[in-house]
């Protein structure tokens, strides 16, 4: 009896506990997941407000109409719907490339009987961890005729360390006889490539397919150096020139006066619509993105 | 493999040989290879070693605009000195060191924590919403990012709405010169980007370790807290390791993208980095090449020497030789 009752007030006691821990565990996440989503929530909140709501309320949290002329004067402004074309052309052109010239690396390098394979694999890993500096790579960049071309955004992105690496520590775990039954029956490596070791690498394939694609929509940097046409620049750098440009102080009173008066009118809620727009294609690959980067990184990511 | 010298000699000519004829036969993959050989030794090595851009060197010699490198005259370490003698370098080295010793405070844990409690979170699809929530914005841009943040932090913004309605004054989160509120800025911005994609490596290998484990433990009386103490952290500790390591290789890294879209006149002093000041040297403020090469060699080289040593101290300090490479 006495045992009983012991052992029953334990069970609850450590219920209560259980049950703490889970509140204090549900608050935590909970709280953190709506710091990251308000932001959002006033990205899109300020995107399809009208200008008198904003200036006149204090504090804007909830809608009072819907408006959707942002966006159109987003696609109306001059270059933005270039820039956003450019932005797609160079992701899947980026995409594309980047996947060929990086399972390719990888796979020669995950063959046994590659020959130099780990000098190779030690040129590639050294790039990681040491870099020539921007100048030196700026001056190469411009020898090799960069200036002005959007495939600065393409051509040198094309091959990756970090996913080489990912790829290659995929095709290693695939079986082996599962090669070697290829090779007898006559397989070239081509073969062997594209028609055993890319099928079976599907998640993998997925998994850096998203992670470059997702890199080359966001690209702005090299675009701000190289290109200074401005229907040759990325949403990305649009948008740039649209934010940054925009608010940061230009040491000059007079100036800075003169272009808050300009993008007072209109500017919030234009900005925010670029925003919503730029966020968009991200949020749309995104579940595919989801499903695959646990396990393809799990794999990927076992020794590097 | 052999004691004598002459079986080594002859083993040495031979194997060479047999690197040719290994090379020759399997010259299908030496050509898939090839491009992307050319690729790195155009985008990467070439940077570094040309003799006719000049490569690294460039550092050691005094640049003459529009002229060959090879006409340029030899410095010696020159534009070091120099570097070393410029007090907004000094600045900007003090600033690297601070913003990264918080950010390995601050942001290195909290995923560590973030995958622990995410891990003891036994509904699914909350798991699942959370992990969907955390994860997304580590695929936005930081020009995207630096967008919203400046709709949230500007004067006339939300998060002045709120404080002026609290009874405070609104703040210029965007331009001022406070430290603490600029790196406050920084790491709870970096750190809510990032946190859920970071998480991602040890919630993996917390997925990988044997249930049983855990059940054994709850059967032996063990408490949550003593389960994730003694099966979850010692899983997920060479993880742990491995990035710590790459975290102090990378301290001179001062987020180039974050701080490069928040950096103007008035905050400079307090966040521009050692990356932010590369860049201004060599495309805002001046024209000197060699003195731009020198600063991004000595980031380079730096950078280089402190993961090799954080990777030796791991090595030497670990009972089993765990370490990144």
């Amino acid at each position: 009896m006495s045992v009983f009752t012991a052992k029953s007030s334990l069970k609850i006691q450590r219920s209560w506990g259980e049950k703490l821990a889970d509140i204090i565990i549900y608050t935590v996440l909970i709280l953190l997941l709506v710091a990251i989503l308000l932001p959002f929530y006033n990205m899109l909140l300020i995107s399809f407000a009208k200008y008198e709501d904003i200036v006149q309320t204090k504090l804007y949290l909830y809608p009072k109409s819907l408006d959707f002329s942002n966006y159109r004067r987003a696609f109306e402004a001059e270059n933005f719907a270039n820039s956003f074309g450019l932005s797609v052309f160079v992701t899947i052109t980026g995409t594309a490339l980047g996947l060929l010239m990086q399972s390719t690396a990888a796979y020669c390098l995950s063959r046994p009987h590659m020959p130099f394979r780990r000098f190779f694999f030690y040129l590639i890993l050294f790039t990681m961890f040491f870099g020539a500096g921007l100048i030196p790579w700026y001056t190469v960049m411009l020898a090799l005729g960069f200036k002005d071309s959007i495939w600065v955004m393409i051509i040198p992105q094309a091959v990756n360390a970090y996913n080489i690496i990912l790829l290659r520590n995929y095709f290693r775990s695939i079986p082996g006889e599962l090669i070697e039954s290829a090779k007898i029956d006559g397989a070239g490596e081509l073969r062997t490539m594209f028609q055993i070791v890319l099928p079976v690498s599907l998640p993998i394939l997925a998994t850096v397919a998203l992670f470059i694609a997702v890199g080359r929509w966001n690209e702005w940097y090299s675009a701000m150096i190289f290109i200074q046409d401005p229907k040759k620049i990325p949403l990305q750098l649009f948008l740039r020139r649209m934010i940054v440009d925009a608010t940061s102080d230009l040491g000059n009173d007079m100036k800075n006066a003169m272009r808050d008066a300009n993008i007072k009118i209109h500017g919030r809620s234009l900005q925010m619509a670029a925003v919503t727009i730029t966020t968009v294609p991200i949020l749309l690959v995104y579940p595919f993105l989801q499903r695959y980067f646990t396990t393809g990184i799990m794999i990927g990511a076992v020794k590097a | 493999m052999s004691n004598s010298p002459l079986m080594a000699k002859r083993s040495v000519g031979e194997r060479f040989r047999h690197a040719l004829v290994h090379a020759w036969r399997n010259r299908t993959l030496l050509l898939m290879f090839l491009p992307i050989l050319i690729f790195y030794l155009l985008f990467s090595y070439a940077p570094m070693f040309n003799p006719r851009t000049g490569g690294i060197l460039m550092a050691f010699k005094k640049s003459r605009l529009n002229q060959p490198f090879s006409s340029w005259d030899w410095v010696g370490l020159q534009y070091f000195r120099m570097l070393f003698s410029k007090p907004d370098f000094w600045v900007a080295m003090k600033n690297t060191l601070l913003l990264s010793f918080l950010r390995l405070l601050v942001e290195f844990p909290v995923p560590i924590i973030l995958a622990l409690l995410l891990n003891e979170v036994r509904v699914s699809k909350a798991k699942r919403v959370f992990q969907t929530v955390y994860t997304f914005p580590h695929f936005l841009s930081w020009v995207l990012v630096v967008g919203i943040m400046k709709d949230l932090l500007q004067m006339d913004g939300i998060l002045n709405g709120i404080k002026v309605m609290l009874g405070g004054e609104a703040f210029n989160f965007l331009a001022n010169g406070s430290r603490a509120s600029n790196y406050a800025m920084l790491i709870i911005s970096s750190m809510l980007k990032g946190m859920g994609w970071s998480a991602i490596i040890y919630l993996s290998t917390i997925a990988g370790i044997d249930p049983t484990l855990y059940e054994a433990a709850a059967i032996d009386g063990a408490t949550r807290f003593q389960r994730m103490q003694y099966i979850t952290w010692p899983s997920i500790k060479p993880t742990v390791i491995i990035l710590l390591i790459l975290a102090v290789g990378g301290i001179l890294d001062g987020s180039f993208d974050q701080i490069f879209n928040l950096v103007n006149g008035i905050n400079r002093n307090v966040i521009e980095t050692i990356d932010v000041y590369i860049y201004r040297y060599a495309f805002q403020q001046s024209i000197n090449q060699s003195f731009s090469a020198a600063s991004g060699l000595f980031k380079s080289v730096v950078s280089f020497a402190m993961l090799i040593t954080a990777n030796i101290i791991t090595r030497r300090l670990s009972d089993d030789g765990e370490a990144a490479f």
